[in-house]
């Protein structure tokens, strides 16, 4: 007979374990109704055409689901749409994260510098990022307009000729890409902001004494001690960038831009699924997507493990 | 002894007349916002008074893509509502789901349905939806800057050119003689239909979008986005700021068209589109449908009593006249009440007019969002003059025909 574990006999033992399923399981439903269960759904439509309902003999079946293989892969792979969109949503988030994230360490460095009103320039900046996404793309689809726009006005202060940010495709994912910098900069600052704050002042202490600069001992002290923020930040960032929807919906009102300028992953997924009802093809997009996040944030983790320093 | 005998009698007509009035609730989801849904609940209130034994459960889904998405969901779970605003192309997803009309509505009423909308609800030969709410396409302008409204595309060319003025001589018009939107292709598909053409042959066998009507139409729109504002966003913008003359769009921007208009201090007027071979315009908005699917036969013969009921002249009238949406029912276009009003409003006799001399419908091919999609593409190809009309519609004759054959 095999033997079993001392502990299991414990009666204790069993009722600590289901304790602490029981305070697991409310937590476990949501996440598994409306995350798992999506989740690996979406693996299951992506090899199926759907059809919202079709008579199959007399009996009228909801949802009917039709296993295609990977038909709807290669039927993605063919769509220069969505070659096009994978493109636009990379250089997306090549440039506005790094951006981003440069801007906020300069920002926040400032900020740390025992600036006058910091509690109002710290509200000042989180704004944007607790104002709902639908208000800032409104406003900015104002702030972007060619003639009367704000920005077209002081880039006229310095001799630009007016820019059609919306209607070029040129300028379209540009315009994104600057509004979102805009919207992020503030949130990511203030999360740097606090590691900086975290940092013990004994490490510039020592950095004084060795007769350091202020600028050596933020490029020797400083990023590297923040390092684990940032790469939280990075990793954030990346992930929710390559997820963008809301604001080129809405700045370019219903619409992937000029030319189809401004085509991100998840735009596409939505046209397929709720503009097109394609729903198979849909769900494979969003594999495509899922993979590429996933296989970056794997990358990422093993290469920047090495170059985050952890102060304790 | 007789007390209790009359209680009894009592209580058996109470439950015979509760049963007699059988409730039958059934749900009506639609997208009627503010500005129109009091008009809806105006008219369903009406109708339940008058049919006391239904209950009809209102349900406002929010925009059209809300709605959309609600009832992508219904139907997927097998539990749509029982009465539903709905677009063709939606329509066309679940066709297996509805009820056919043609046999529970009372042949006086289909009978008075406007042939032109009878046309545009058939699917595969059954008539699966009913017109609700109806708009078309017209010409907006400004009568100050147009004093006589293009009639023919010579015409409307010719002004537009002449109306779009660059005084400082930048290379960037202060005014455009039009302006186009590239994301609605139903301008195109107006002007395709003057000139005899069509996207697929009558019996979808065929792609005819780039034959020689197609390509004229397209060289046509090529010519006119010379002198025309192309842009992404909605033309009541730019038109309020005065940044174009006129402009073609659908009935149902009239409020905004108006508020624009009004906000940049000048008059708006409405006529019909300018004509080439004909004077086809689109017809857009949605329609309504019954579903079939998880109702009783009692909640769908109350869906049926409500259609019959929206349909009476002096309701369909009514809904057009505080809307501004189109009556849908011959004798509510004949009727006094509409002949009186249009008399009296230029603007509602234009559409009146564009729609019975020349309302038509969208393809209700099953691909006929993904053709919509691959034809905006190819439109806004050329309107920004990335493309010349016969490459751009050669490749979206291609596109279409790897669609079709799907």
């Amino acid at each position: 007979m095999m033997r079993l574990p001392a502990h299991w006999r414990s009666k204790q033992y069993w009722w600590d374990t289901g304790q602490a399923y029981l305070y697991l399981l409310p937590a476990m439903l949501v996440l598994g109704v409306f995350v798992f269960y999506p989740f690996f759904n979406a693996f299951n439509l992506s090899f199926h055409k759907v059809y919202l309902v079709k008579r199959v003999g007399d009996q009228l079946i909801p949802f009917y689901m039709e296993y295609v293989g990977l038909n709807n892969f290669t039927r993605l792979f063919h769509d220069s749409i969505f070659i096009k969109a994978i493109k636009q949503t990379s250089i997306y988030v090549g440039v506005s994260v790094p951006v981003t994230i440069g801007l906020a360490l300069i920002l926040a460095t400032f900020l740390n510098e025992g600036l006058k009103l910091r509690p109002f320039y710290r509200l000042a900046y989180f704004m944007p990022y607790i104002t709902p996404v639908v208000a800032i793309s409104l406003v900015w689809q104002w702030i972007y307009n060619w003639k009367f726009g704000l920005l077209n006005y002081l880039l006229g202060f310095f001799g630009v000729d007016l820019i059609n940010w919306l209607n070029d495709k040129h300028y379209a994912l540009p315009a994104v890409i600057i509004m979102n910098v805009w919207r992020f900069v503030g949130y990511q600052s203030i999360i740097l902001l606090a590691g900086m704050q975290g940092i013990d002042k004994m490490y510039y202490d020592a950095a004084k004494v060795d007769g350091a600069s202020g600028f050596q001992a933020w490029r020797k002290i400083t990023v590297p001690l923040l390092t684990p923020q940032i790469f939280f930040v990075f990793i954030i960032s990346l992930i929710g960038s390559f997820k963008i929807f809301e604001e080129v919906f809405i700045l370019f009102s219903g619409t992937p831009g000029p030319l189809n300028s401004a085509m991100t992953m998840v735009y596409y997924i939505f046209d397929q699924g709720f503009n097109k009802f394609h729903f198979g093809r849909a769900a494979a997009a969003s594999v495509v997507l899922f993979a590429i996040i996933f296989a970056l944030t794997l990358f990422q983790m093993t290469v920047t493990q090495r170059r985050v320093h952890y102060e304790r | 002894m007789l007390r209790r005998y009359g209680f009894i009698m009592v209580m058996a007509v109470a439950v015979f007349g509760a049963l007699a009035w059988a409730e039958v609730t059934i749900d009506f989801w639609h997208a009627m916002s503010k500005r129109h849904g009091p008009v809806l609940e105006t008219l369903v209130q009406e109708f339940m008074e008058e049919n006391p034994g239904i209950t009809v459960n209102l349900v406002y889904q929010g925009g059209y893509g809300s709605l959309s998405q609600k009832l992508i969901g219904a139907v997927a779970a097998g539990e749509p509502p029982t009465i539903a605003q709905q677009y063709e192309n939606w329509t066309t997803q679940w066709l297996d789901a509805l009820v056919p009309l043609e046999d529970y509505l009372a042949p006086e009423v289909l009978a008075d349905l406007h042939p032109r909308f009878r046309e545009m609800n058939m699917f595969n030969g059954q008539l699966l939806t009913v017109p609700f709410n109806k708009s078309i396409i017209v010409l907006y302008y400004r009568p100050d800057l147009v004093p006589e409204p293009p009639t023919t595309w010579e015409e409307f060319l010719q002004m537009a050119c002449a109306l779009t003025v660059d005084e400082d001589g930048d290379g960037v018009p202060e005014r455009y003689g039009t302006g186009l939107r590239p994301p609605n292709p139903e301008i195109f598909l107006t002007f395709l239909a003057q000139n005899e053409g069509s996207i697929l042959s009558e019996d979808w066998s065929e792609v005819t979008i780039n034959d020689e009507r197609g390509l004229e139409t397209m060289e046509f729109m090529a010519d006119l986005a010379k002198c025309a504002l192309v842009q992404g966003g909605y033309l009541s913008d730019p038109f309020g700021q005065g940044l174009i003359a006129m402009f073609v769009d659908t009935s149902a921007g009239y409020p905004y068209n108006l508020a624009a208009a009004q906000q940049g201090g000048f008059q708006m007027r409405v006529a019909k589109v300018p004509c080439h071979k004909n004077c086809s315009s689109m017809v857009q908005g949605t329609n309504l449908g019954v579903f079939s699917m998880n109702q009783t036969p009692e909640q769908i013969e109350a869906a049926v009593k409500l259609v019959e009921f929206l349909l009476r002249p002096e309701n369909t009238v009514y809904w057009a006249k505080e809307t501004g949406y189109l009556p849908v029912t011959v004798s509510g276009f004949e009727s006094d009440e509409w002949q009186d009003f249009i008399a009296e409003n230029p603007e509602r006799a234009a559409m009146t007019e564009q729609f019975l001399e020349g309302g038509f419908g969208q393809l209700h091919h099953p691909a006929y969002w993904d053709i919509r999609s691959v034809i905006i593409t190819y439109y806004e190809q050329v309107l920004l003059g990335e493309s010349d009309p016969q490459t751009a519609l050669d490749n979206l004759a291609a596109e279409i025909e790897a669609l079709i054959s799907e």
